[in-house]
């Protein structure tokens, strides 16, 4: 059950006329995005300049977006098809990647600090910073908090898939993977200099 | 320190395969309520306690002063509604809203209810038979249903920034749906109310988005559901499900149809079914009728010189075993 | 975003998982709609979506970056005109019914097939396709029921009742 709707009220809201549901949707997916056109594409600012297009189409083409795909699968293919133009039209090459290459978040392998707004000192440094902590708070979880955000934010498992891994009702299920994003976040905070109460 | 999963992937791999052999624990469709309500996470409650639960569901839309608005949604359909109601010299008034385009007001009081409405130009006021909306859902006599719902308890959630209590009406039979709620725990004013078939999926929903809830000062009393008797009644109805009483009987007209037919409405207390008796156009075949997610059953027929419809949201062995059991009254 | 480690640590706020439930998909229709409009107004519960959204691309090895980006996209969205997609109806020709009385009536062909007296293997087709409105009963149901609106979309289909068919 890989290809669920996760996103269908979100993208639903947007066909409404509700521009912030879509800013939910980036705050979701940028990240995500940009470390997947950074393996395509080597320019940072490249980099930048095709995500920020991708988002843009993506909401443009929203209204013909029939749902039978996942909403983050259709924006990578269009992350995709907008890299390989914008490629072209600069004239640079790209390197050779599978058409139907679909994003792997799990590959274990270590990525280089993929895209920095500036890639300095600093920013590296916060970046290390930010992973050393989600990692630290995680280790520092009770087990059953582990697993259950281990599953969900790695293994990709729905909340019912993972109920039956873990022998538990899909309400605790949820409740774990809230608690243990609560404690993760509380260790974040101090690290990004922002308080609850601020809107990022 | 790698900047992937903490759980290492060997350690990953030895739970799911430790645990894909395990018996699935959410056993879905077992006739037994008790490992239902088990297998959920929920405790089933002796009829004590249950019947207490019950009586407080149900005196709290008389206790509290509430604003606010839910969402209703069915299958793909949503509706999106303001509420809010008032206690007032021992009585209870409340209004709805529509938020969704339809210029629309239900207004209710004790003695009935009334709704609004604005259709481009002119202001339309028409009577409708109940009073009753989410989240006053329970009869007055709610302690009841535990004849035939098993009551269980569940955990504590949150809806509309509040904290609630899930709770399930677990039908004892196949003639009724069941309900999923969540309590509001302050007030035991339900916050949350699916109504669900026999495999827990979920039939039609109401939740509150957002709501402000406020003891009123004096309790309202509810008032007396008449018992509504039909003098010349066309046909028999010799056969209810366990637990269903006729609880209302009228000649009316139906919504842009000029001719008149006789309502009849039976309920358990949460569930309710209609039927309707008027004369029969043509000869015809029983026909059976099932709406979307099969929450709505419909059956109708001819009984002698009448057409009979039955429906409402139970399944369909309610609906068949009313519609089997009529007969013309013989003079 | 800059390091501050002069801004002191905020208790935690409101034991809220539907909104966990709503970044993984895993709320209601009703629920989902119900909370995604408190967060198109609740800045809090904006900048907790944002930070489950760092956790996980944490979890999966995505490097962290701050805010240029978005800033960047967002005055660019805030160009954009407001989608206006049609209203999906969610039954093509049949409105949801609200409170039902003077709701408009859809027709409903029925289709009715009877067995031919006698012969209880062969099925005479009698189609007699009579144009009837369900949705009149539908209504004066919900006149006295709880349900708000139902869909009133039907499938129909012809049913052996075990009763005899002999009129009275």
């Amino acid at each position: 059950m890989s290809e669920r709707d996760i996103d269908r009220q979100l993208v639903e809201r947007v066909r409404q006329g509700d521009k912030r549901a879509f800013d939910l949707l980036v705050e979701k997916y940028w990240r995500r995005l940009i470390r997947l056109l950074s393996r395509m594409v080597r320019d940072p600012d490249d980099v930048q300049d095709i995500a920020q297009e991708t988002f843009i189409k993506a909401y443009r083409a929203l209204p013909q977006f029939r749902g039978d795909a996942a909403f983050y699968t259709w924006l990578y293919r269009i992350g995709v098809n907008t890299a390989k133009n914008y490629l072209v039209a600069k004239g640079k090459a790209m390197p050779t990647l599978s058409q139907q290459a679909l994003p792997d978040e799990d590959d274990g392998v270590e990525e280089r600090l993929a895209v920095q707004d500036v890639s300095t000192p600093e920013s590296e440094l916060l970046s290390k910073q930010v992973a050393l902590a989600v990692n630290e708070a995680v280790e520092n979880l009770p087990e059953e908090l582990r697993t259950a955000i281990t599953l969900r934010e790695i293994e990709g498992l729905s909340y019912e898939e993972i109920a039956n891994l873990m022998a538990c009702p899909i309400g605790t299920v949820r409740s774990r993977i809230f608690r243990a994003r609560e404690a993760i976040a509380a260790k974040l905070r101090p690290i990004l200099g922002t308080s609850e109460d601020k809107r990022w | 320190m790698t900047a992937g999963g903490s759980l290492s992937r060997t350690g990953l791999g030895c739970l799911l395969a430790a645990l894909v052999f395990t018996a699935p624990v959410l056993a879905a469709q077992d006739d037994s309520a008790q490992l239902a309500a088990g297998a959920k996470g929920f405790q089933a409650l002796p009829q004590e306690q249950a019947a207490d639960w019950l009586k407080r569901m149900a005196e709290a839309p008389f206790r509290v002063n509430y604003e606010g608005v839910f969402v209703y949604s069915h299958g793909e359909s949503m509706q999106t509604v303001r509420v809010s109601s008032r206690v007032a010299g021992g009585t209870k008034e409340s209004r709805l809203v529509s938020m969704d385009g339809t210029q629309r007001e239900i207004r209710c009081t004790q003695s009935g209810s009334v709704i609004l409405s604005t259709d481009g130009g002119g202001r339309q006021v028409e009577r409708r038979f109940s009073k009753r909306h989410f989240p006053d859902i329970f009869p007055e006599q709610a302690a009841q249903l535990t004849a035939w719902y098993t009551v269980a308890l569940g955990g504590i959630s949150r809806v509309a920034g509040r904290e609630c209590r899930e709770l399930a009406l677990i039908p004892k039979d196949a003639f009724r749906w069941g309900h999923n709620l969540c309590i509001d725990q302050k007030t035991h004013l339900p916050l949350k109310a699916v109504m669900v078939n026999e495999s827990g999926r979920p039939l039609m929903e109401h939740t509150f988005a957002e709501v402000q809830i406020h003891k009123a000062r004096v309790r309202a009393v509810p008032s007396q559901e008449l018992p509504h008797a039909l003098d010349s009644a066309a046909l028999q109805v010799r056969n209810l499900p366990p637990g269903f009483t006729k609880i209302g009987a009228m000649k009316r007209k139906l919504p842009n149809r000029s001719d008149e037919v006789e309502h009849w409405v039976f309920s358990d207390g949460l569930t309710h079914i209609s039927l309707f008796i008027e004369p029969a156009a043509a000869p015809s075949e029983p026909v059976k009728g099932e709406g979307p997610r099969g929450m709505v059953n419909l059956l109708t027929r001819q009984v002698g010189a009448y057409q009979v419809t039955v429906l409402g949201e139970a399944p369909w062995p309610a609906i068949e075993s009313i519609g089997l059991g009529l007969a013309e009254r013989r003079p | 975003m800059q390091p501050n480690p002069s801004v002191p640590l905020q208790a935690t706020g409101q034991d809220d998982d539907g909104l966990s439930a709503l970044f993984d998909g895993e709320l209601s229709d009703a629920q989902g709609a119900a909370l995604i409009r408190r967060l198109s107004e609740d800045d809090r519960l904006g900048g907790r979506w944002s930070e489950y959204s760092v956790i996980g691309d944490a979890l999966r090895g995505t490097a962290y970056s701050s805010g240029r980006f978005r800033a960047r996209l967002r005055s660019a969205l805030a160009q954009e005109p407001t989608l206006l997609a049609p209203v999906r109806r969610p039954v093509r020709s049949h409105p949801a019914l609200w409170l039902s009385a003077a709701a408009t009536v859809a027709a409903v062909t029925w289709m009715v097939l009877g067995a031919a007296p006698g012969d209880p293997t062969a099925v005479e087709f009698a189609a007699r396709p009579a144009d009837v409105n369900v949705s009149p009963y539908l209504a004066a149901h919900q006149d006295y029921a709880q349900a708000l609106t139902a869909n009133a979309e039907m499938r129909f289909m012809p049913v052996k009742l075990a009763i005899a068919e002999t009129p009275r």
